[in-house]
């Protein structure tokens, strides 16, 4: 019974440690850089990085679960760029920024799946080939091709938008629709339609630049 | 005994005037009691992680702000047509009052480990005692195996 | 002690069932099966094959041939090319729009025993008087299209051989020495003296037309002033627009009915590799090779002309006039109306050259048949002989002559 008091001492102070290792549950140290896939803190009612990144993804999955694209006999050529998508909403916005998100993580993500045609480089890949035939340069080690490559499908889209503002407070809002369609380049048949929608209010617009 | 029976009729008719609660009607209590959290992957041979964690192929609200007022009612997984994952978890809101949520998902290989990059922040509404549906499907096929949804409110 | 387990049991029993239900643990992911690949899509898998579009800018070498054998049947007359200048219908180079003539009369008389009378009159005219400062006030061209446009035109024409002459050099050559005549003229004089038929080639503005111009090219015998040939770019049936349906990013447009865009399109409408992809280059073809579809149609243009033979001889009561034949038909011209030909086997043009003209001028010999019309080319000047007009009768003084410059 004597080593009581020394026995409680010992039990105190291990119960006294184990309380300094709990969770510091306290906000971390500040830095400017924030989550694109989240709402920062300038918040307008435009099109922002988390709705950028929120609709490529939900895109590309999207298109990955449909058999006709992700699952062909023979992977299909899919050309995924700007020229076809429209922006015709009231945001300032550069269409290459979806467009060029949805084909990278769609290549990432597909394993062979689906074969992307880089039509925006086609005046690259005509100028190397013009110079092989040339002479000007050799073959390099990979064989001729006849030609560059086609594509079976082709990304569409259209950005739209709806405006609205109360005069009396200011407040400002829109509802901001964005649809994706992949389309068979040689029936115009669309295989895949995807969209993405949402409504933001704000007291007044920020600046998009 | 007269003042007995009174009383006891009384307090009859004042429990036939309480208004009935709309459904869904969620009971936290029980919610929270159910909640099993597992060990972690282990780090040290023959002990246990001292991190505990939501089950695989579960929903996870990491928010407290809604862990009592949303409740997850069914998370099912199947394949799609190209083998990858489907998760649909049915999400109710318990409140008088519209919330915003989001949710990701991770899916893991059979080892356990990620099998692709979680997937973006998804937001849905939720009015006022509606069920809403969560839904994210895999990038991978052959190397999915398990999910885990994770949840908090937006704005 | 019994009583402890027994109640810890008691609750876990309680416990368990709520536990496996309320769970929000969902169902496992069901095994991986590799799904059945998509066939793709049943069609006929047919591209049919597209006749390549005839180029209609391609060089006629046969069309070439025709009009050269055409050309030396009609005697090879000589061709004086205009470009994008019109023969003015303004018979002098200057002109006056005001005219002051002063007037005064004096009359004097002494009455007496001396009688004089006196009487006198002066007059003042003051006359001034324009130039007109070009010809044809058309609007300029950019002088290396034009040299590109010229070249394309005359192609044909030399390929064929014909005898092509060269406005400025027959004007300077009718006029050496004879300065004091008025420059049209003398532009007249070279026309009718050292060319046969006068080719005018006129360019105009159009942003109906894909080129952004039209053109029309005129044949005139310079003798007869007669149109021999005609050739407007509206009318080219290389100028239409393909009445085909166009792709367009709000579906396919057909052609409208009040569109009057027209103009001619590059047969070879390739793509071309830019940094957007492949575009279509819609440009039109260069100035030179509609220059020489222009030339072609011209040629087309006058070949029944020339076909019909060189002109007749001056019309004599005795001889007939040339039958009337159609357009096409070769007919050999009348041996009357055909002046002896050479040792030669050459083809003898029927036109006279300039010495032959300047000594004896001979009427109505048009490169084409003609109408029974007198006419007459101008003699050539008498170089450095010309002499002063008498002043004419009358009291107002003549038209000054131009200032000199």
């Amino acid at each position: 019974m004597r080593r009581l008091p020394a026995i409680l001492t010992i039990l105190a102070s291990g119960l006294a440690l184990a309380a300094c290792q709990k969770v510091d549950n306290t906000a971390g140290a500040p830095t400017v850089y924030i989550d694109p896939g989240s709402s920062g803190p300038v918040k307008g009612v435009g099109i922002e990085s988390q709705d950028i990144v929120g609709m490529t993804d939900q895109m590309l999955r999207d298109m990955l679960s449909q058999p006709r694209l992700a699952n062909a006999a023979t992977p299909p050529n899919v050309i995924i760029d700007s020229e076809y998508f429209y922006n015709e909403s009231s945001s300032r916005l550069n269409k290459n920024s979806i467009t060029d998100r949805l084909r990278v993580g769609l290549n990432r993500a597909a394993l062979g799946r689906m074969q992307f045609v880089g039509r925006h480089y086609a005046d690259m890949v005509a100028k190397e080939r013009e110079l092989k035939r040339q002479g000007t340069v050799d073959q390099a080690t990979l064989p001729a091709a006849k030609a560059q490559k086609g594509g079976d499908y082709r990304l569409g889209g259209r950005i739209t938008s709806l405006d609205s503002r109360d005069p009396r407070t200011g407040m400002m809002q829109r509802y901001s629709q964005i649809i994706f369609e992949m389309v068979d380049l040689e029936t115009s048949e669309i295989v895949w339609s995807g969209i993405y929608e949402f409504g933001k209010a704000a007291q007044d617009d920020i600046i998009y630049r | 005994m007269r003042r007995l029976l009174a009383t006891t009729f009384g307090l009859l008719l004042l429990g036939g005037c309480t208004t009935m609660e709309p459904a869904p009607f969620c009971d936290m209590g029980r919610v929270s009691s159910q909640r099993a959290l597992v060990p972690g992957p282990t780090m040290v041979p023959d002990e246990s992680s001292p991190l505990k964690e939501m089950p695989l192929n579960s929903a996870n609200i990491t928010d407290a702000n809604i862990i009592n007022k949303l409740y997850i009612r069914a998370i099912t997984a199947r394949r799609t047509g190209t083998g990858t994952v489907e998760v649909v978890a049915q999400v109710v809101n318990c409140t008088d009052f519209p919330l915003n949520a989001e949710a990701r998902t991770q899916f893991f290989d059979a080892a356990k480990a990620p099998s692709e990059p979680v997937s973006a922040w998804k937001r849905f509404q939720l009015p006022a005692r509606t069920v809403n549906n969560y839904q994210e499907f895999s990038m991978g096929a052959q190397t999915v195996d398990a999910y885990l949804i994770e949840m908090r409110e937006t704005r | 002690m019994t009583r402890t387990p027994l109640s810890v049991l008691l609750a876990a029993a309680l416990l368990l069932p709520a536990a496996a239900i309320g769970q929000t643990v969902g169902g496992t992911v069901p095994p991986y099966q590799a799904p059945a690949k998509v066939a793709p899509p049943v069609r006929d898998g047919q591209i049919p094959e597209s006749a390549p579009r005839p180029d209609p800018f391609k060089p006629r070498d046969e069309l070439v041939q025709n009009f050269a054998g055409a050309y030396d049947r009609g005697g090879r007359p000589r061709l004086a090319f205009y470009w994008n200048r019109q023969l003015t219908d303004t018979l002098a180079q200057w002109y006056s729009d005001s005219r002051v003539v002063t007037s005064g009369k004096t009359t004097n008389a002494t009455e007496g025993d001396l009688t004089l009378k006196q009487s006198g009159s002066s007059q003042n005219t003051v006359e001034t008087q324009r130039r007109t400062m070009t010809d044809s006030p058309r609007r300029p061209l950019a002088e290396t299209w034009e040299w590109e446009f010229q070249d394309g035109f005359l192609a044909p024409f030399l390929q064929a051989n014909a005898v092509v002459v060269d406005r400025t050099a027959i004007l300077r050559i009718m006029g050496a020495g004879a300065e004091e005549i008025e420059p049209r003229t003398v532009e007249i004089m070279a026309l009718q003296n050292m060319a046969d038929l006068l080719v005018e080639v006129l360019v105009a503005a159009s942003p109906q037309a894909t080129t952004g111009y039209e053109l029309r090219a005129r044949i005139l015998d310079v003798r007869t002033g007669r149109i021999v040939a005609m050739v407007n770019s509206r009318g080219l049936r290389e100028w239409q627009r393909q009445d085909r349906a166009v792709a367009t990013s709000h579906g396919f447009d057909l052609p409208d009915d009040d569109d009057e865009g027209f103009g001619p399109e590059r047969a070879d409408q390739r793509y071309k590799a830019t940094s957007s992809g492949f575009e279509r280059r819609r440009k039109p073809p260069k100035p030179n090779v509609i220059a020489q579809n222009l030339a072609y149609n011209v040629m087309t243009g006058m070949i029944p002309r020339l076909e019909s033979g060189p002109p007749p001889a001056p019309p004599v009561a005795t001889v007939p006039p040339p039958p009337v034949t159609t357009p096409l038909a070769k007919v050999e011209p009348p041996a009357a109306a055909v002046p002896p030909p050479p040792a030669e086997t050459a083809p003898q043009p029927l036109v006279p050259t300039p010495e032959a003209a300047a000594a004896k001028p001979a009427p109505n010999q048009s490169a084409v048949p003609l109408p029974d019309v007198d006419a007459k080319p101008l003699p050539a000047p008498t170089k450095a002989a010309a002499s002063e007009p008498p002043p004419p009768a009358g009291e107002e003084p003549p038209m000054p002559h131009p200032t000199k410059q």
